[in-house]
């Protein structure tokens, strides 16, 4: 089960995450970044590993248990 | 050993007739081991040569890659060759994100090809090369008509995406390529990876990426080593490249990789390049990396000035102010940032337009070239469904062939006279900015005469966008663009590979009886 997800520097605002997985992912504008939304991540795993596999800088991490 | 022919239409889009990266890429795969012939149609009376070709030979299939705009000409073709004996077989963007609609509107075809068909294709051909059955192929979809007429469709699996290092390397002999490289000042543009990770709702990418069972390989890029090899390979093709183009849709997205590519190929390859890029990706490192290893110039698509349009409607998801940070900092590293814009897209008020302009003209000093397109609406895509749900698209639009012709929306949010208005402004701007430059102008002068000239926009952007029938405009415009490009340095030819003009939809006439009856039936711009 996914415990932790965490965005590592050097994401290019793409919007793939957002787009994967909109309940977690979102762009914000201001910071330039994908950023998450606090959320049950065990919720939505299918979808994180995909947003993580699809980043196409590799920025997305997460921490199962 | 299969007998094919793939056809490449791309007449009339605006641009230099150039090399498909694609196709280039499966005629790499499949001529290997068959006899594959690829024709690039470049105009119009290619049309009378094809129905020739087809008729009068026995092929295993026909192949033709085709773009929304480029489907009149396709109309023309069923109408005056017989392909009814051929396996006729439709492949590129349009067919495969208007699946449907490809075979509602063109009949003649018995299967279209999904997405990439390096391996589809040569499996196709071993298939048809032992007479086995074909239908299994994967990535393609056959159409079946049965005894009584009924049409069912087999819909096989989309092949994965490959990683482009395990891809035979594309070969561009079947293109006219001594030509188009030398009439583009020895530019040699080329591809090295493929797929853009960005969700701009006007382009076909982020749609095609969804076609395949491992979306999440989409963008992809090849070693370091296998880059240079393909240059290299390249290169032997046509020694007198003085520049490159690397057509990538955001050459720039993986920082670590362009960083290495930059470090290996100022030793390897060392001649000028340019690239296309997203602002997001650009920092002082990559404009150090790239400056280091030959950069001249990177074009980016702007689009749009107006925040509220590029976020909402357009989804590009930044402010102006990091296109503003992005055009900076490579004027910082002496790098040329090229502006690209769109005008005339749907809910685009002349007041955003206004803002793209300015945008351009009073933020973006550095970008020292550019253009303005009309917004095209493409099948499949998020803003054309878009267009469509909000009945936002005019009439008559299947009839232009690229994105320098006419505004493809009604007159609801803004008129067509405001449309073009900001379209030629925008162009004139970008056209007397490349200018000066080409005459060694200093930026404050020459942005002095870019105010001059855009007080006297009307009868300047006649030059700069001749009418088609204006044949002393045009001349002019000919002649502007010789001493452009014989002032200019290699490393750059977007000004004169553009045929810049502007037509009027209802003056294609000849091609109204032809699409008559298809427009009737099967339109998937205004379905």
């Amino acid at each position: 089960m996914i415990k932790r997800v965490w965005i590592e520097e050097g994401c290019v605002s793409c919007g793939n995450s957002e787009k994967v997985c909109p309940e977690v992912f979102e762009i914000d504008i201001e910071k330039e970044t994908s950023t998450l939304k606090i959320v049950d991540f065990s919720l939505f795993e299918d979808q994180i590993k995909l947003a993580a596999a699809s980043c196409p800088v590799n920025v997305i991490k997460f921490e199962e248990e | 050993m299969a007998k094919g022919l793939l056809m490449y239409f791309d007449i009339e889009t605006g641009y230099y007739p150039g090399l498909h990266h694609g196709l280039a890429y499966l005629m790499g795969s499949v001529s290997k081991n068959n006899d594959v012939q690829l024709f690039h149609v470049y105009k119009e009376e290619h049309l009378i040569e094809l129905k020739d070709l087809i008729e009068n030979n026995s092929w295993d299939f026909v192949g033709i890659s085709f773009t929304t705009n480029q489907r009149k000409y396709l109309w023309k073709l069923f109408e005056t060759t017989d392909v009814s004996n051929q396996l006729l077989i439709g492949g590129g963007v349009h067919p495969t994100l208007d699946k449907e609609n490809t075979f509602r509107e063109f009949p003649e075809f018995d299967a279209i090809c999904i997405g990439e068909g390096e391996t589809s294709f040569v499996e196709l051909c071993k298939r048809l090369d032992n007479g086995k059955d074909i239908s299994e192929t994967p990535s393609f979809i056959f159409k079946k008509v049965d005894d009584v007429g009924k049409t069912s469709f087999k819909v096989n699996p989309v092949a994965p995406l490959m990683h482009i290092d395990d891809l035979p390397f594309p070969d561009y002999t079947g293109f006219d390529y001594k030509r188009i490289i030398s009439d583009s000042g020895g530019v040699f543009a080329m591809m090295l990876g493929r797929g853009c990770p960005y969700q701009c709702k006007y382009c076909a990418s982020s749609h095609l990426a969804k076609e395949y069972p491992n979306p999440e390989n989409w963008v992809r890029f090849p070693t370091i080593e296998r880059s240079i090899e393909l240059i290299k390979k390249n290169l032997e093709l046509y020694p007198d490249t003085r520049s490159i183009i690397f057509a990538d849709d955001v050459f720039t997205v993986r920082k670590d990789w362009i960083k290495e590519f930059c470090e290996v190929y100022k030793k390897e390859i060392g001649l000028p390049f340019e690239c296309n890029a997203r602002v997001e990706t650009i920092r002082d490192d990559v404009c150090e990396a790239l400056k280091s290893a030959g950069v001249t110039s990177i074009d980016f698509g702007v689009e749009s000035g107006s925040e509220w349009l590029r976020n909402n409607i357009v989804s590009r998801k930044h402010k102006n102010e990091r296109i503003i940070k992005c055009f900076n900092t490579l004027e910082k590293h002496s790098i040329k940032g090229f502006s690209y814009n769109i005008v005339g897209m749907p809910f685009e008020t002349p007041a955003m337009m206004k803002e793209t302009y300015e945008l351009n003209k009073h933020h973006l000093k550095s970008a020292r070239y550019g253009r303005a397109f009309y917004y095209y609406p493409y099948p499949g895509t998020g803003m054309h469904d878009l267009s469509l749900k909000n009945k936002l698209l005019r009439p008559g639009i299947e009839d232009l062939s690229g994105y320098l012709e006419a505004p493809t929306v009604l007159e609801i949010h803004a008129s067509h006279k405001e449309i073009r208005k900001w379209f030629k402004k925008i162009n004139l701007l970008f056209a007397v900015r490349l200018i000066c430059d080409r005459l060694y102008l200093p930026r404050s002068i020459s942005e002095v005469i870019v105010s001059i000239t855009q007080f006297f926009w009307k009868p300047l952007a006649g030059i700069v966008e001749p009418d088609k029938s204006n044949v002393i405009m045009k001349n002019i415009n000919k002649k502007l663009k010789l001493i452009v490009k014989k002032s200019g340095k290699p490393g750059h030819s977007v000004y004169d590979s553009h045929d810049t003009r502007k037509i009027e939809i209802d003056g294609l006439e000849k091609n109204k009886e032809i699409s008559k009856e298809r427009n009737l039936t099967n339109n998937p711009l205004q379905m």
